[in-house]
């Protein structure tokens, strides 16, 4: 009798419970982004002007994202890939249509930036923010650092350096050092490549992505890390300073997508659209110091940032940035060689 | 009889109840897992992650040596990660050993109050979060960090010591993360331990080393092998560590099975991996209560003289 | 000769966590000698255990030396003193055979392993637990544990055995039987044993010697005849045999006798020399000096009285009764052969008697504790 009473109880619960889940889930958006990659205050904009409530998730790599997605992890609507993840994606067919490309706003947008070649007119993505990835230094540790050829010099003096723990970022390294592409599949050259790390090796104290705060402290001479680290120099202007190598550097670029399972899909579609605004763009960029491919958005920029060549290169630095594409079954290739680095010393 | 019988019965039914719960949970949380990731390590690797339906021998092959080709090659390197792995957290147990057991005598001889305290000092670490804790270490170990603040500052040595990300900072790292696991077990024993057994081996004759090795050791052995085991097999698979206080330089066999979920998209290998690890850890173990059930089965049946 | 154990002014004091200070041995002396079964006797908390370990090496003392056979040991650690204890709880190796517990201080001092074995057998054979020498000690009984302990300490032929109550976890048929075992170990050895107990009967029975121990004091040794017979104090009457203590002084003395008149008035001639007129004394009868009526031809001390409680114990009646002037009296009283008539009934008046010869003098300053 009382059994049977508690059970009636939490039925009832339940059905309220969905009742609710059911009215709030209009007012729900989730993101699931690289950590630290928007600026909160976009979101906290978002949720003023449209009262959906914003909740956010971050992961360190394309793979992770990638394997938690495919592993089942639900409930998320927008992700960030990079260009190559976001055709992976794409072939998985892990991504909503969205026609984004035919938002009014979307003219704003630079249209070399849609990269993806499995998503010429933008049906699917929105692109979202985009920067290079260079070296950080601290300047009472080494006067001029120029390039990658100085920074492994400097290694070999004696200073300590970081690169970061990305088997295509580091290995990339060494194609631009020897002048071959960071895409190559070709085998000889992937291992050339790799010989210019595992020679340097002895000199690289470690693989990591937290290295900004032993670059400050003065434990660690320089860095491999992403233009985010203007960040950090606008902060320390007298210690730190970021620059893109004169032989040339990888570039990144993220799209905005839509989950094919997301459960908020008109929401999400919302949050880009939101996202097209120039002064929504501006704001980002304004704490994320990266690039936007949002053209008048790069007017309200403030002008520290938008005449910042490690930011905003001229053309013909720009011209030297290359950008990863998907390998497929060639990515073997790459781990098996950045495994032989990690165990070469 | 009848009685008897119903009874019997009964007991049937409620040993089936207690036993059901206990076994759906092991069936669902470690059965489950640990058959899908021997199914997944003889299967073929999707390009982007998750596998192909295939039968496929080459994960084991690139670990054991018969496949070559361009994309699966032998390469006794991940053998090599392996054994490092194993030589590392063994020297993890070794020091946690070293450390924990005069600690643990030390603490079990204390008034219950301090003992108490003690034994919170050992478990508190568990309310910060790891990941915090070692960061913590990256500050202390780093060049310019306190250790070598303070040992320039004491004038024991002039250039600061390069710990931070070498084999030896992982070791440290680890010793720090899993000296509680080695404790309780340890102390666990050494409680136990009957005093007035130690003043009988003397009072019998012995040399204090001869009270250590013949009474004192192999009555706290259970602790030892229990927080050894509980220590290596841990610091076998440990990522984080590595990672963070090895500067990702130095590789461990869980660094490199975690590149294969996260960064290498190469489940099956991952997995492949994975079964050596397990299969280290289950000989381990199967050695382990081998030993366990000898010295008991000496302990019980009676021998031959007896029963005579 | 000299004895084989040699004690002087033995102190030993402990401090508590909360400050104070226990005195567990107040200077105490005692020698013992080759051969001899001294038994320490005496309530708990007296300083037994403590003066035990103090032989054995795991308590130092204050002041005061500790010499065996002749040596000293006093600064000597446990592991190189030539005595042996068999501790209260056995302390045996659970990890180890039988055989090994019992070889163990063989074992420690690297003795050949040939001889090992032989010594062990016998030992086995000698405790009676001959083919068990491959068990744990879990599979054996308490009894059996007991010998185990015994054996152990006394294969490596130690000049002492020393044994903390060794008998008090063993039941009472048990107990009696260890208690004969023991007695003929020692013979066998011909070592000296010193035992620890305070259960007076156990010391009554087992030894050569008693020491009385109260406060980390020796209060009194001697046979145990000495000590039922002669206690000096009344810790000691009380604390060995039943007893009955009147109260009295001494109104008359001469050079060989005393009149002690007790607390009802009664006077009594006693044979003592050496009391001072007007000294308080205790006047001790055991129950068994008490007999029924009155016997006109001796001198002694009669009281009138009820029986309390009456208890048949086969060959004897044991008697709780209270004299007219209200003192209590404790009688084992044995019946003739020729009459079998009860002695009486709970309720009944009866008249005792005890024959002065009987009578033992605590003198007064020993009288108090
Ligand atoms: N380690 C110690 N610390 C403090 N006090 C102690 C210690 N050991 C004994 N004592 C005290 O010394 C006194 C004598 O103790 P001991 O153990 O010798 O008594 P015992 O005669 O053996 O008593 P029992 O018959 O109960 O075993 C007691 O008052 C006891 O509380
Ligand atoms: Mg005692």
């Amino acid at each position: 009798m009382n059994a049977l009473k508690s059970i009636k109880i939490a039925a009832l619960a339940l059905t309220a419970l969905a009742a609710t889940n059911a009215a709030q889930a209009q007012e729900k958006l989730s993101l699931y982004n690289w950590g630290d990659y928007i600026n909160p205050e976009v979101l906290t904009r978002f949720t003023e002007e449209t009262g959906i409530e914003v909740s956010l998730d971050t992961y360190g790599s394309n793979e992770e994202m990638l394997a938690k997605i495919q592993a089942g992890a639900s409930g998320y609507d927008i992700v960030f890939p990079s260009v190559h993840m976001h055709d992976i994606m794409s072939q998985l067919d892990l991504l909503a249509k969205t026609d984004i490309g035919s938002s009014p706003g979307f003219d704003n947008i630079d249209p070399q930036f849609v990269r993806a070649s499995t998503d010429p007119n933008a049906e699917y993505c929105l692109p979202y923010a985009w920067g290079n990835v260079g070296i950080v230094y601290n300047k009472n540790k080494v006067d001029e650092l120029s390039g990658w050829a100085d920074l492994f010099e400097l290694a070999k003096s004696g200073e300590k350096i970081i690169l970061l723990d990305d088997p295509r970022e580091t290995i990339g390294i060494g194609h631009i050092l020897n002048g071959t592409s960071v895409n190559s599949t070709d085998e000889a050259e992937v291992v050339a490549a790799a010989n210019v790390i595992k020679d340097n090796l002895e000199n690289v104290s470690a693989f990591s992505y937290d290295s900004i705060p032993l670059v400050q402290s003065g434990d660690v001479a320089a860095a491999h890390w992403y233009v985010g680290a203007n960040i950090f120099v606008q902060q320390n202007p007298d210690i730190l300073e970021y620059i893109i190598p004169e032989e040339g550097a990888t570039m990144y670029q993220e799209d905005m997508c839509v989950l094919k399972n997301a459960p908020n899909q008109a929401n999400a579609k919302k949050f880009m659209e939101f996202y097209l605004k120039p002064e929504i763009a501006a704001l980002n960029v304004e704490q994320q110091m990266n690039g936007t491919p949002n053209i008048p958005a790069q007017a309200l920029i403030p002008s520290e940032i938008a005449d910042n060549p490690s930011i905003y290169p001229p053309a013909d630095v720009l011209s030297k940035l290359q950008i990863f594409e998907d390998l497929g079954q060639d990515l073997k290739l790459y781990n098996r060689e950045w495994t032989a680095i990690k165990t070469a010393q | 009889m009848i009685s008897s019988k119903t009874n019997v019965d009964r007991r049937r039914i409620m040993l089936l109840g207690l036993l059901v719960p206990p076994t759906l949970f092991l069936l669902v949380f470690f059965i489950v897992p640990l058959t899908i990731m021997v199914i997944y390590s003889w299967l073929e690797p999707g390009l982007y992650g998750g596998v192909v339906w295939n039968f496929y021998d080459l994960n084991y092959g690139r670990i054991l040596g018969w496949a070559d080709s361009r994309y699966e090659k032998f390469d006794p390197v991940y053998l090599a990660i392996f054994f490092k792995s194993v030589r590392l957290a063994l020297t993890t147990v070794l020091i946690c050993l070293f450390v924990c057991y005069p600690a643990a005598f030390w603490i079990s001889k204390m008034s219950d109050t301090k003992k108490n305290l003690f034994l919170f000092l050992v478990t508190l670490p568990f309310f910060v979060s790891l990941i915090v804790r070692l960061f913590a270490w990256v500050l202390i170990l780093r060049p310019t960090g306190f250790l070598n603040q303070a040992l320039m500052g004491t004038g024991l040595i002039s250039e600061p010591l390069q710990i931070i990300f070498t084999d030896t900072a992982v070791i440290i790292g680890m010793t720090y993360v899993f000296i509680p696991f080695m404790f309780l077990p340890l102390y666990a024993s050494i409680e136990k331990l009957d005093m007035s057994l130690l003043e009988s081996s003397s009072d019998l004759g012995a040399t204090r080393l001869q009270t250590f090795r013949r009474v004192i050791l192999p009555l706290t052995l259970p602790g030892i092998i229990g927080g050894s085991i509980i220590v290596f097999i841990p610091a076998l698979g440990n990522f984080i560590v590595p990672s963070l206080l090895g500067g990702a330089k130095v590789l461990m066999i869980g660094n490199l099975i975690e590149q294969q979920f996260l960064s290498a998209r190469n489940w099956p290998f991952g997995s492949a991996l994975g079964m050596i690890v397990m299969a280290a850890i289950l000989v381990l173990l199967v050695y382990y209560v081998k030993m366990m059930t000898r010295e008991d089965r000496l302990a019980r049946t009676p021998s031959i003289k007896e029963v005579q | 000769m000299s004895p084989i154990l040699n004690i002087t002014g033995a102190t030993k004091r402990f401090h508590t966590p909360d400050g104070k200070s226990v005195t567990a041995l107040d200077d105490v002396s005692l020698r013992v000698e080759q051969n001899e079964f001294v038994t320490l006797l005496g309530p708990s908390g007296c300083g037994k255990t403590t003066l035990l370990r103090a032989i054995s090496g795991f308590e130092g003392l204050e002041s005061g030396a500790i010499e065996i056979a002749g040596s000293p040991v006093t600064h000597l650690p446990a592991h190189k003193r030539p005595v042996n204890t068999v501790f209260q709880n056995y302390a045996l190796f659970p990890h180890m055979t039988i055989a090994k517990n019992i070889a163990y201080s063989l074992d420690v001092a690297d003795t050949p392993k040939k001889e090992i074995s032989e010594r062990v057998g016998k030992m086995l054979d000698i405790v009676g637990l001959a083919g068990f020498g491959d068990r744990k000690i879990n599979q054996l009984s308490g009894g059996q544990r007991q010998r185990v302990a015994l054996a152990r300490s006394l294969i490596a032929q130690p000049k002492i055995l020393l044994l903390d109550e060794p008998l008090s976890a063993l039941d009472k048929n048990l107990r009696h039987k260890m208690q004969q075992e023991l007695k003929s170990l020692q013979a066998e050895f011909g070592i000296a044993f010193v035992f620890v107990t305070h259960d007076q009967e156990e010391a009554l029975t087992m030894s050569d010697r008693i020491v009385v121990l109260s406060d980390g004091k020796i209060q009194q040794h001697g046979t145990p005849e000495d000590l039922y017979r002669r206690p000096k104090t009344e810790f000691v009457a009380r604390f060995v045999g039943e007893s009955n203590l009147f109260e009295g002084h001494v109104v008359e003395a001469s050079s060989q006798n005393a009149l002690v008149q007790i607390g009802n008035g009664q006077k009594v001639s006693i044979n003592k020399s050496g009391l001072r007129e007007g000294v308080k004394v205790k006047l001790l009868a055991r129950p068994e000096d008490l007999s029924v009526g009155h016997n006109a031809d001796r001198e002694g001390l009669k009281f009138k009285a009820k029986i309390d409680q009456l208890f048949f114990v086969g060959a004897d009646y044991q008697i709780l009764a209270t004299t007219h002037d209200g003192l209590a009296i404790k009688a084992t009283l044995r019946p003739s052969a020729q009459s079998r008539d009860p002695i009486g009934s709970p309720r009944s008046e009866i008249e005792f008697f005890i024959d002065k010869e009987a009578l033992h003098v605590i003198a007064a300053e020993a009288v108090h504790e």
